[in-house]
Order: C-alpha cells, then sequence, then structure tokens
C-alpha cells in the first residue's frame, strides 16, 4: 500500500522521504504565468517566491492537481494500493473531480480518494499519521478508519502576520486589511465545524499572545477528548521559526505524551495565506 | 465549412459544452461573488440552475429545437436558484421561446433570441442593474445585430469578445465590484456559459481559467461611491401553482416594500418570486394567499456571507460596545472587530444614555465593554434594564478594553465571546501618564503643580518634572519580561513631536521591545501606555 498526498502537505522532503510518500505538486502562476514550483524547492527558492509574493502587485494562484501529473504519479504504483490523501476539498473541488475521474477512466489502478477535510498544518499531520500507520503494517481498511477517527480529532490553529492576503482571498474587507495591519493586528484562524475551513478566533498583538491563545486552546481540546497523546505539525513562512519553537517547546512541557514536528512551509500555501504565517495541526488521541 | 446554423444536435453539444465549461470554473464565480450579496454562491446558484436543465436533456432523446426549448424553459424556470440563477432562466426562457419555434438557429435567430432573453431578464426584475448579467447579454445582442459574419462560429466568437470587453466595464458601472477589484461574478458566469457554448462549435476542449484573471486592484481612493445597502437577511424563493388573477402591479406594491433584489415570473400555471427580505414568512404567508405553494427555499444570507468571507456575523449576531476616552481608539477597536464605539471626554455616559444607545443598534446580542471603572455601574444598570442580551465584561481602562477586543470573533456567539475575551483580559497592562494642575498629595507622596505622574493600577508610580524621565521610569517600574510591545497612545494636550522624539528614545533603551506611537486623542492623559 502506497500513500500519495499533494503538495498542500508541509512535511519536508526529509520526512516525506522515510515516510515513502510521494507527493504531486499544485501549478503555481504568478501574474496568471506558470510560475516553477515543486517540493525539492530549495529553501533559497522558497525564500525568493516569499519576497516575490511581498510585492502587492505580483499575485500569485494555484489551480487544481494536473490529471496527467496525478496519473504519472500513480502509474508509478501500477499493481499496488494507492491511498490518494488530499487537503480539504473544499479547497480544491477541481482535484477532488479531477482524481475521481482518472480513478473511473483507470480501472487498472488501485485508487482510493482520501479527502484529509484539513488544511496545510493539519492536513499535514494526518498525512504523517495515516503514512506510519501503512509503515506499520496497517490494512487499507484500518487505515481509513484511523483516518475517520484522526479527523474527529484534529484542530487546526494558525496566525497570519499580513492581513492583506486575507482581504485578497475575499476573508475581510480591504479597509480592514489595511488597518489591522497598520496596527501591527495579528489574525488568529482555526478550522471551523464546518469542513475544510478555517474561521477567525480574535486578534493578537505578538507571538506570546497567540500560543498562549493556541496553548489555552490545545489544553481544552486535551481536556474534552481526555487526551493523553498528542501528534502535532507546526509549519512556519517567514522569518517566524523562534515563534513556532517557542510554540512547540510549550506543547512539549504538557503533560501527555507528545510529538511535535516543525517545517518550513512548501510552496503551495503561500499563494493563499501571504509570505507571514505559521500554524498548527495536531491530533489529540484518548 | 462555416457553421451557418444551429440545429438539434449541435444546439444539445453546445449546452453540454457551456455547462461542462461553468463547472470548471463555477468555484471562481463564488470567490468574485459581492453583488447584490457577498455570499460566496454566485457560481453555485448558475451552475445547479442551468444543470436541472442539462440533466434532463441527457436523459432522452431531444430531435427538435421546440423539445429542447421546452425543457429548458420548464427546468431552468421550476429549478433557478438564487438572484444569478434567476436571471440566467429568465434570459433562457426568451431566449427558448424564439428558438423552439425554429428547426434550426441561424445568425438573424440567434440575434432575435437574445433580445427576447434580454426582454424577459428586464421585464422580471423589478430593478435592472447594469454592471451585471444584463449588460453582457446586451452587448452580446449588440454584437449580434450588427452584422452577419456568415458563420455562426465566427458571430459567436465576436459577440463574446464584445461580452469580455463589457465585463472589463462592469467595475465601472457599479462602484461595489471597483472597491472589491473584481467583475460581477454573474457576468463572467455568462461568459463562462457563452465560452463553453463557442468551445463546441470551434472544435475547442474545456479549460480551467485563473481567477486571478478577473481582479485588479482595488479602488481605494473613494472616487468609487458606493451606495449605502440595505443587508436583508434571507434570500426568499417561493413557487406557487395555478396562481388566482392578481395585477402584477399589486404583488409588486406589496414586495417592493419588504425586501430588494426582487424577482418576479408569471406562466400560465406557475408564479415564482425571488427577493432578498428580513420577512420571509410572511412573504410566504402573502403568496398563499395567491395560490398552491409548490415550493419554498430560505437561505440565511448572513451566515452565507459569515461562511464565505470567515468573519461575518454570526447566528445569533454578537456585537461589542466598547467605551473610548479619545477618538483615535475608535479605528483601533474597529480593527480588532468592534462593532461600536461611544466616545466619552469628562462627561461619563448615564445608564440612560447607554441604554439608550443599545435600544438604536439593531443587533440583539451584546458584549459592554465599559473600559472605566467609573462607567462600568451605568453599564451594569443599563444591561439589566435592556430587553436585549447583553454580557458587560469588568474592562476598567481602554488598555484593558483592548486586550479583551483580542478575544472578540464575529463568527460566535455571545457565550464562546465572553469566555474567549475573558482570558484575553490581562494581555496587556496600562500605564496612564498626566500632568497635574495644582500641587496635590497622592499615595503619601507630593506632586507639584506642573509636574507629570504616572499612575499604574491605579497607585501611583512615577512623578517628575520631565515627561520622559516620568515616561521612563514608569516602564522601569513595570514588569516587563515576556512583553513584547510597547504601545504609546497620545492624547489632545501632547505634542506629537516630544511623542516621537520619547519613541525614539524608549526604542534605543528598550531594543526587546517593540515601540510605536498612535494617536489616542483622548483629553485626560497625556498619554496611555500599554504593555504586551
Amino acid at each position: 500500500m502506497v500513500l500519495i498526498a499533494d503538495s498542500a502537505c508541509q512535511l519536508n522532503q526529509e520526512t516525506l522521504k522515510k515516510l515513502g510518500i510521494r507527493v504531486v505538486d499544485y501549478p503555481m502562476y504568478l501574474n496568471g504565468k506558470d510560475y516553477p514550483v515543486s517540493m525539492d524547492m530549495s529553501r533559497e527558492d522558497k525564500e525568493k517566491l516569499r519576497l516575490m509574493l511581498k510585492e502587492k502587485e505580483n499575485v500569485f494562484s494555484t489551480s487544481g492537481l494536473k490529471e496527467e501529473d496525478l496519473l504519472a504519479a500513480y502509474r508509478e504504483f501500477t499493481g499496488e494500493k494507492i491511498i490518494s490523501i488530499h487537503q480539504a476539498s473544499s479547497a480544491s473541488t477541481v482535484t477532488m473531480n479531477t482524481i475521481k475521474n482518472v480513478a473511473s477512466e483507470h480501472p487498472d489502478l488501485d485508487i482510493t480518494y482520501v479527502d484529509a477535510g484539513f488544511l496545510t498544518a493539519a492536513y499535514s499531520v494526518i498525512v504523517q499519521d495515516v503514512a506510519l500507520a501503512i509503515q506499520s503494517g496497517a490494512s487499507l481498511q484500518e487505515v481509513l478508519g484511523l483516518i475517520d477517527l484522526m479527523k474527529t480529532s484534529c484542530r487546526h490553529l494558525g496566525v497570519v502576520y499580513d492581513l492583506f492576503y486575507l482581504h485578497r482571498t475575499g476573508r475581510i474587507g480591504l479597509a480592514k486589511a489595511v488597518l489591522g495591519t497598520a496596527m501591527k493586528i495579528l489574525a488568529l484562524l482555526s478550522s471551523a465545524e464546518e469542513v475544510g475551513t478555517l474561521k477567525s478566533i480574535g486578534k493578537a498583538k505578538n507571538s506570546t499572545q497567540v500560543n498562549q491563545r493556541f496553548l489555552g486552546i490545545i489544553k481544552k481540546d486535551l481536556e474534552e477528548k481526555r487526551g493523553r497523546r498528542i501528534h502535532a505539525v507546526i509549519s512556519v513562512i517567514g522569518p517566524h521559526e523562534k515563534e513556532a519553537e517557542d510554540l512547540k517547546r510549550q506543547v512539549e512541557a504538557l503533560d501527555v505524551e507528545t510529538r511535535v514536528e516543525i517545517h518550513y512551509t512548501n510552496h503551495s500555501n503561500m499563494a493563499h495565506i501571504g509570505p507571514d504565517f505559521y500554524d498548527i495541526g495536531y491530533i489529540v488521541y484518548a | 465549412m462555416p457553421e451557418v446554423t444551429l440545429g438539434p444536435e449541435t444546439l444539445i453539444r453546445c449546452l453540454f459544452g457551456a455547462q461542462e465549461y461553468l463547472e470548471r470554473n463555477y468555484d471562481i464565480l463564488n470567490n468574485l461573488n459581492v453583488f447584490p450579496v457577498p455570499d460566496g454562491d454566485t457560481g453555485t446558484n448558475m451552475l445547479s440552475t442551468f444543470e436541472a436543465g442539462i440533466r434532463v436533456l441527457k436523459s432522452g432523446d431531444y430531435g427538435s429545437l421546440g423539445d429542447i426549448a421546452g425543457i429548458m424553459n420548464a427546468e431552468l424556470t421550476r429549478h433557478s436558484r438564487g438572484n444569478s440563477g434567476f436571471i440566467l432562466a429568465r434570459f433562457f426562457h426568451g431566449f427558448f421561446e424564439v428558438a423552439g419555434k425554429h428547426s434550426s438557429l441561424d445568425h438573424h435567430q440567434l440575434a432575435d433570441g437574445f433580445t427576447a432573453g434580454l426582454f424577459q431578464v428586464k421585464s422580471s426584475l423589478f430593478s435592472p442593474v447594469e454592471g451585471t448579467m444584463i449588460t453582457i447579454i446586451r452587448a452580446m445582442e449588440d454584437s449580434f445585430k450588427e452584422g452577419d459574419d456568415g458563420d455562426l462560429t465566427v458571430s459567436l466568437e465576436t459577440a463574446l469578445a464584445a461580452a469580455r470587453e463589457a465585463l472589463k466595464e462592469t467595475p465601472r458601472l457599479l462602484p461595489v465590484l471597483a472597491k472589491a477589484g473584481v467583475v460581477d461574478s454573474g457576468a463572467l458566469g455568462f461568459i463562462f456559459l457563452m465560452e463553453g457554448f463557442s468551445r463546441v462549435l470551434k472544435g475547442l476542449s474545456m479549460e480551467r481559467e485563473q481567477e486571478e484573471d478577473y481582479r485588479f486592484p482595488p479602488e481605494t481612493s473613494g472616487s468609487a461611491v458606493v451606495p449605502e445597502v440595505k443587508n436583508f437577511g434571507y434570500c426568499t424563493e417561493v413557487t406557487i401553482l395555478r396562481p388566482r388573477l392578481v395585477p402584477r402591479e399589486e404583488v409588486t406594491a406589496y414586495l417592493e416594500t419588504r425586501g430588494d433584489s426582487i424577482a418576479l415570473v408569471r406562466e400560465d400555471d406557475f408564479l415564482k418570486v425571488h427577493i432578498h427580505t428580513d420577512i420571509p414568512g410572511e412573504i410566504i404567508e402573502y403568496m398563499k394567499t395567491l395560490g398552491a405553494v409548490e415550493h419554498v427555499k430560505i437561505d440565511n444570507l448572513k451566515e452565507q456571507i459569515s461562511r464565505f468571507s470567515g468573519e461575518g456575523m454570526s447566528g445569533d449576531d454578537c456585537a461589542v460596545l466598547a467605551f473610548i476616552p479619545g477618538e483615535g481608539f475608535r479605528e483601533i477597536f474597529q480593527s480588532l472587530g468592534v462593532n461600536h464605539c461611544i466616545l466619552y471626554t469628562s462627561h461619563l455616559p448615564s445608564a440612560g444614555e447607554i441604554l439608550d444607545a443599545l435600544e438604536e443598534m439593531p443587533e440583539k446580542n451584546f458584549i459592554l465593554l465599559p473600559n472605566n471603572k467609573n462607567i462600568l455601574p451605568a453599564a451594569m444598570t443599563a444591561a439589566k434594564k435592556t430587553d436585549k442580551h447583553v454580557a458587560v465584561l469588568h474592562t476598567v481602562d481602554v488598555v484593558q478594553g483592548l486586550a479583551t477586543s483580542y478575544g472578540y470573533s464575529a463568527n460566535d456567539g455571545i457565550d464562546d465571546n465572553v469566555t474567549s475575551m475573558k482570558e484575553c483580559m490581562n494581555l496587556a497592562r496600562g500605564i496612564f501618564v498626566y500632568r497635574s494642575n495644582a500641587a496635590a498629595e497622592f499615595d503619601g507622596r507630593v506632586i507639584g503643580s506642573g509636574d507629570y505622574f504616572s499612575l499604574i493600577n491605579g497607585s501611583l508610580a512615577a512623578v517628575g518634572d520631565s515627561l520622559s524621565e516620568v515616561v521612563l521610569s514608569s516602564v522601569e517600574l513595570s514588569d516587563i519580561d515576556g512583553c513584547e510591545n510597547l504601545s504609546l497612545y497620545y492624547g489632545d494636550l501632547c505634542r506629537p513631536e516630544d511623542c516621537s522624539r520619547l519613541t525614539e528614545d524608549l526604542k534605543k533603551r528598550k531594543e526587546d521591545l517593540e515601540v510605536e506611537l498612535l494617536a489616542g486623542g483622548q483629553t485626560r492623559e497625556l498619554l496611555i501606555l500599554a504593555l504586551e
């Protein structure tokens, strides 16, 4: 059984390789033209992309996974059971439809499509735990059962430093974005009750406050779910590794078993969330 | 061979192509949707409406344009969804009324179809608005009327080019689009349909378009004046069968006073109404008096907007009212999502004044931030007297009020917000700097006339004849471990240039803090400092 994911997954190359996860890249466009991206991009190239993104006149966008890219990835595993797990379908209906089409048009390929129901860091931690389950010899049914469980115990929290991108994606008005950014207000987001969407959960002035709020929510989740173990992925865009490290330390200091990893973001998030961001996706296990 | 006429088989293929192109791109329309309501459903509504006809066409064998017209007419009209779906259905109603009378369509009949479609759209809408689908349909109609290219493929391509030009005009015609930096989503949806239609004739495959091609820098200069629009709560659609004979004017007069985005379709055997209103129940009751209700659809627009924007109002409509000591704080609170601010100066608001303010505001649930311990009792009295659901958080100064606001989210109801906002109450600490008008003794210390002094937690912290020394001493006296930001809000009695110098000095001395200077506009304190 093999696992195929997409580049919304924030795990770094080394982790992906170790876990045997094959990733298909979302295409990216700069001002309407193809912009070359791949999961193999160096940190320098990601930084170059990030700086270009900071220029507000540059408009980056993505589109659904390309059929030929998906098919090429699936073909590498002809004859094997393929779990094709992707970020919430609400973020890319086209991708979901493309995969379903490929699966129906190529019955020789044994593809099981899974909608992870979460985005970025939360999608990543689900992918990571699914890969570990496969490596430990779980059957397809067991893996699918585990995914259902994870989806009910997963939460995604994030902080956006530059509100302009929330405006560009239609989440807040321009006036509020300009004002908020001028006041150096940070926007906090959380996965919402509706699968695959994010909602605003308030604001903060600095990362200490952000992490304090995040930790409060994590503690509440542990309490409500009587959690004894927490697996988390923190992804970072921009110069926020210190803040991410601080959050990691605080989560690891909780009185439960923890596994927390920080990954510098892959490219595909930047078009939507902007050049300054960090988020945490975590699963609470009882 | 030039395509001179459209027979039934080709027309069906073109309609399937139109549906496919829209399906590939409908989410772009959802993302661009700001008019008439930014609820992110234009693409979904247009696709759902158009698909209703296509589904039936795919399930049978229809050999004449009359058959196709009958299906498309009936299905689109009955299954139209939302404002955009309604307009689309009316266009095709008019178009197919013409098309259904012929065995095939040539250039002139296509033009006549667009004329009839446009007429149907305009006559079913109470207030047709330019800059929408109407503008696109007219542009295509004009193009068809301008001349016959002798090849329908070319005619359609020319009309489509005219439509895309007209699309660029939509932000000029509708300022709300210019402000948002988008073209009209319904207009683009119509173009997507025609693009798919045209691609079948040209033998081209269907493609995914780029959303960014339809965005541009938003108009921020203020030259784009957006008219005040009342935001009604519910998109309501009611279809009744066998309507009794009531003059259209009577129905029109009734609906016009109860909402907007009104459209009305009357056929021999049914009457369908679309309206954005706050009183869907009353509309349905009224429609019952006109005939047998066949179908009702009510969408909560505020919820849709909330879902789409990620920060709209929640179902239980929880607003925050903050009391501010200076006009400068209004913008700052607003940037945190606080909906209402009441300015107080030396006159503190009474319970009666707060009560009046609450009654005047449209929301039903409020969280009050008094931000002054002397306003707190009046706020609590007003909260008890009003019929509205009001929670008072005991914020004793504006710094605490700002920190408390960090926990507010318009997505949540009052109870969740109270919990979350309470958790944020102590995220910042204030230092309040004054100048004494007369010699006085306070906390056992003497303050000379004209001296500067500061209060922390209501206790005297520093006294001196230099503003900068008092501020620096006050910061030293505060526990700044773990603090990252120091915000200085200067009042009306403070000269901005003095504050700028002080800010620069603080930046040098406290390198670990990010120091910023903002205009608070308060009249009592020279400076209010927030440490967080």
